[in-house]
């Protein structure tokens, strides 16, 4: 089958947006499908909305047997079989509109806007032959603000094979973009308020140097030493691999994210068990409390508190890796479920 | 510098076109440059839906890119202060346009219509971009008679994009 997989993009910035059609693409040919990727370009400005809506309206893909849409506003795109892996909306008119986040003011023009847009997205929505989500955060909205419903479909990792457990060592890992809103100033917080010898190790690259550096200042702050590793880049695929091989546990705490978030995926496949806090959204779907990792109150004290419970209580820590690998099983997370639902 | 390449692809075929915009990338990468390209699906059959595409690519939006190198017809159309067009092998579609070709012959009047819709988007384009390079003698002369443009003719390298002597004169015009 020739399927086309359609997402929308800011040049030269990558994240996980990106991952999913990337990391589709490889198993759709190993599975004998011919995939052509297309991403066309999308900026959130209101004025700027329903002009680029167009654009993705008029785009010719008829010589795809069926197209598999993603990020806004690739969702509007005409084709005879449409497949939505619907990702997220334009958050600033739908739930973050009552938020800092918005961005523009509360009048009558951007209320205009929003009510034209749900419309056009709810009318583009129901073109669609079948709808799926990447968590029940993005389903409920749907169902929500447009009224249709989405199945979840927990997006993989790629390639899950590769991750293994070969110990546990002393070490939190959390691998991920040194952000602000990934919160890893929480967690150097936290390890502030430990009194056993666990150790912290944070491994991604930031978009300014800001961040980072204010990390660097409260670990020597709190005279953490070298119990605490920041590493301000990218590691390779393969240290990656190792990190998570190793270490006693991994954090990943973001501030209300819309899915599960590849780190805490990436963990269980290699057997650790996460430390989340109760506000960080969709890892919340993947991760129970004393299951498969811990859901702490997003204060230094809790968190230090089962940094602690990690380090100590070995034996259940082992077996809530253990239970996190079978999370991902009892949850349906793989690429043989992901085929089998997009191909229906 | 972050710079974009901006092409044409014919969705599920890979052409010489996607191979040249490939090595481009990775050799304005090797400069020392961020680079990624565009790639904006076009067909020219059927001939209704030419103009549709066209404005498609009109109505896009460009952020976090500071120059737009943009390939072939009508990924130049695209809306950027700072474009340079390499045009390789443009003639082509208009001989299909113009009736030369063996497909997509659109009927009489309308042919002559579209033709002249497409002269008028060319030289809109033509104007606002900074340099108008084309890869081969004939197409800097069809351009010259059809839309009144004297183009630069700059030949892609033969070879790999990892021979950097090869490209670091090419990107020095395209950037220029």
């Amino acid at each position: 089958m020739k399927i086309a997989l359609c997402s929308s993009f800011v040049p030269f910035i990558k994240g996980g947006g990106r991952n999913i059609v990337d990391w589709l693409k490889p198993v759709l040919e190993e599975a004998g499908h011919e995939v052509e990727i297309v991403y066309l370009p999308q900026v959130d400005t209101p004025d700027l909305l329903f002009q680029q809506m167009m654009a993705y309206r008029w785009i010719d893909l008829e010589r795809a047997d069926r197209i598999v849409c993603f990020r806004p506003q690739a969702h509007v795109m005409h084709h005879h079989h449409k497949i939505l892996w619907f990702i997220h909306h334009i958050r600033a008119f739908y739930d973050l509109w009552d938020s800092p986040y918005r961005g523009f003011p509360d009048d009558a023009r951007h209320r205009g806007i929003r009510e034209a847009l749900h419309a056009a997205d709810t009318a583009a929505l129901r073109e669609a032959k079948a709808i799926f989500t990447n968590s029940k955060v993005v389903s409920n909205r749907l169902k929500t603000y447009n009224a249709v419903d989405g199945e979840v479909l927990f997006p993989p990792v790629f390639e899950p094979g590769r991750f293994r457990c070969s110990g546990f060592n002393d070490e939190i890992v959390c691998i991920s973009r040194l952000e602000h809103h990934k919160r890893q100033h929480l967690l150097i917080e936290a390890l502030g308020y430990t009194k056993t010898p666990v150790r912290l190790r944070l491994s991604g690259a930031s978009s300014d140097n800001a961040y980072p550096n204010e990390l660097v200042a409260r670990a020597a702050r709190l005279g953490l030493g070298d119990r605490v590793i920041i590493g301000n880049s990218w590691i390779t695929e393969e240290e990656k691999v190792e990190q998570l091989a190793a270490c006693l546990a991994t954090a990943y705490l973001p501030l209300d994210e819309d899915s599960y978030g590849y780190p805490s995926v990436e963990s269980s496949h290699a057997s650790k068990p996460i430390l989340t806090t109760f506000d960080s959204g969709g890892v919340l779907e993947l991760v129970q409390d004393g299951i498969n990792g811990y859901v702490a109150e997003p204060s230094p004290a809790a968190i230090g508190e089962a940094m602690d419970r990690l380090y100590t209580d070995r034996a259940r820590t082992e077996a809530m890796g253990r239970n996190a690998r079978d999370r991902l099983v009892e949850l349906n997370i793989s690429w043989s479920h992901v085929l089998q639902r997009l191909l229906a | 510098m972050k710079i974009l390449i901006v092409h044409t692809m014919t969705p599920f075929q890979r052409t010489e076109t996607d191979e040249l915009a490939a090595r481009l990338e990775k050799a304005l990468i090797i400069a020392g440059h961020e680079s990624e390209a565009l790639r904006i699906p076009f067909q020219w059959e059927p001939a209704d839906r030419i103009t549709s595409q066209m404005l498609m690519v009109r109505a896009f939006e460009l952020w976090n890119v500071d120059h737009v190198i943009a390939m072939g017809f009508p990924a130049f159309l695209i809306r950027h202060p700072k474009k340079t067009l390499w045009v390789l092998g443009y003639e082509h579609g208009h001989d299909l346009i113009d009736g030369n070709g063996v497909v997509n012959r659109p009927p009489d009047g309308e042919a002559s219509e579209l033709r002249m819709l497409i002269r008028n988007a060319e030289n809109e384009s033509f104007r606002e971009s900074r340099r108008i390079l084309v890869g081969a003698e004939t197409t800097r002369q069809y351009l010259l008679e059809h839309n009144q443009v004297d183009a630069k003719v700059l030949v892609p390298p033969a070879g790999g994009a990892d021979s950097r002597g090869d490209w670091s004169p090419i990107i020095e015009v395209l950037l220029r």
